[in-house]
């Protein structure tokens, strides 16, 4: 019986830990595709860092001719309001994750805090692509 | 550090196929019937085309069953193509071809219909008689279903429209006291909430909506 009893204690812990911010992160994350939420969690874990969409479309595996990146991924985050998408010159875009969203905001945070081994991976794969292309 | 298989294999994109299976029947259909069409096309270079103006034909003539005309307008039957030869009249043109150029005719109208319809009807049912559209029954009513791809779902306060537009389903809310959407994506115009999502992130969005609205 007490362990019963230590076991509910433990699910209310759970419940009291998990905010109404943190489900509705997991709701926004989950009404996006699988390739958004990559982009969405890459761009979490680079913050405050932006990158461009080469870059991005090299860590989601796409292929750098394919341009696919910006018709199905970049332009529908934008039109949502999930990241900035700041054109430097007519071919390169610098992304950023929108922090201005209070749900991003919190996804950042739990990135930074949680997040830094999958950082170290991120940041490993984009030096690699720079070593490539030299 | 050497790169992780697994890793670099879980960021690589989804492929999805090109062609869905239905939509290779409709391209089939739609290819076998233009080819119909291209040998009924070919048969006419085995007929006799005559153009004649409305003021040759009385009304008797114009009434008259296309296999009567035939002997009326003048022609005789060819018989060296070896083939029974039947002639169309209408709006002063008459038009005498093999018999197996009008079975391929009507076949490849017939081909050509069912496909539209078949494509129309496919696209239409796409909002009915789908598991992310029951998930409304729990907490709305759906009040009605429009043709051409559109839905609309009623509650006590609110309202709700889909729209399908072209690969995009266009979810339309509007703007209440309390209901805070931006956060989710969708952006405000004209007093409504407006959110754009394709086929895989509908019943998400549904079940994002219930937990709003």
């Amino acid at each position: 019986m007490e362990i019963l009893y230590r076991s509910e204690n433990n699910i209310q812990a759970m419940d009291s830990d998990v905010d109404k911010l943190d489900y509705e992160l997991l709701l926004l994350l989950s009404t996006l595709g699988a390739n958004k939420i990559r982009a969405i969690l890459i761009l979490a874990h680079l913050y405050p860092k932006a990158i461009t969409a080469t870059q991005l479309s090299t860590l989601l595996g796409y292929s750098l001719k394919a341009r696919t990146i910006y018709r199905g991924i970049l332009d529908d985050l934008q039109e949502r309001e999930l990241i900035f998408l700041d054109k430097l010159t007519p071919k390169v875009a610098s992304i950023r994750l929108n922090h201005e969203n209070e749900l991003l905001k919190r996804l950042i945070d739990i990135a930074q805090t949680q997040g830094t081994e999958y950082q170290k991976v991120i940041e490993e794969l984009l030096v690699k692509k720079d070593e490539d292309e030299w | 550090m050497k790169m992780n298989g697994k890793f670099t294999n879980l960021l690589k994109a989804e492929k999805k196929p090109l062609l869905k299976r239905r939509n290779v029947l409709l391209y089939s259909i739609i290819g076998v019937s233009i080819v119909l069409l291209i040998i009924f096309f070919a048969s006419l270079g085995y007929s006799n085309i005559e153009i004649k103006p409305f003021s040759d034909y009385s009304f008797a003539d114009l009434t008259k069953l296309p296999l009567d005309s035939f002997e009326d307008a003048g022609f005789f039957s060819n018989e060296s193509y070896g083939t029974t030869e039947a002639t169309l009249q209408s709006a002063g043109i008459i038009v005498t071809l093999p018999i197996w150029g009008i079975g391929v005719l009507i076949s490849s109208s017939v081909g050509f219909s069912s496909a539209i319809l078949g494509s129309t009807l496919n696209k239409t049912m796409l909002l009915e008689n789908k598991e992310w559209l029951r998930i409304w029954s729990k907490k709305g009513k759906i009040t009605s279903y429009y043709l051409f791809k559109r839905v609309q779902i009623n509650f006590e306060n609110n309202r709700i429209s889909i729209l399908k537009i072209g690969h995009k389903y266009r979810f339309k809310i509007p703007v209440t006291e309390g209901l805070n959407l931006n956060k989710f994506g969708f952006r405000i115009k004209n007093n409504f909430y407006i959110g754009y999502f394709v086929k895989e992130e509908l019943v998400s969005t549904i079940h994002l909506l219930t937990t709003q609205i």
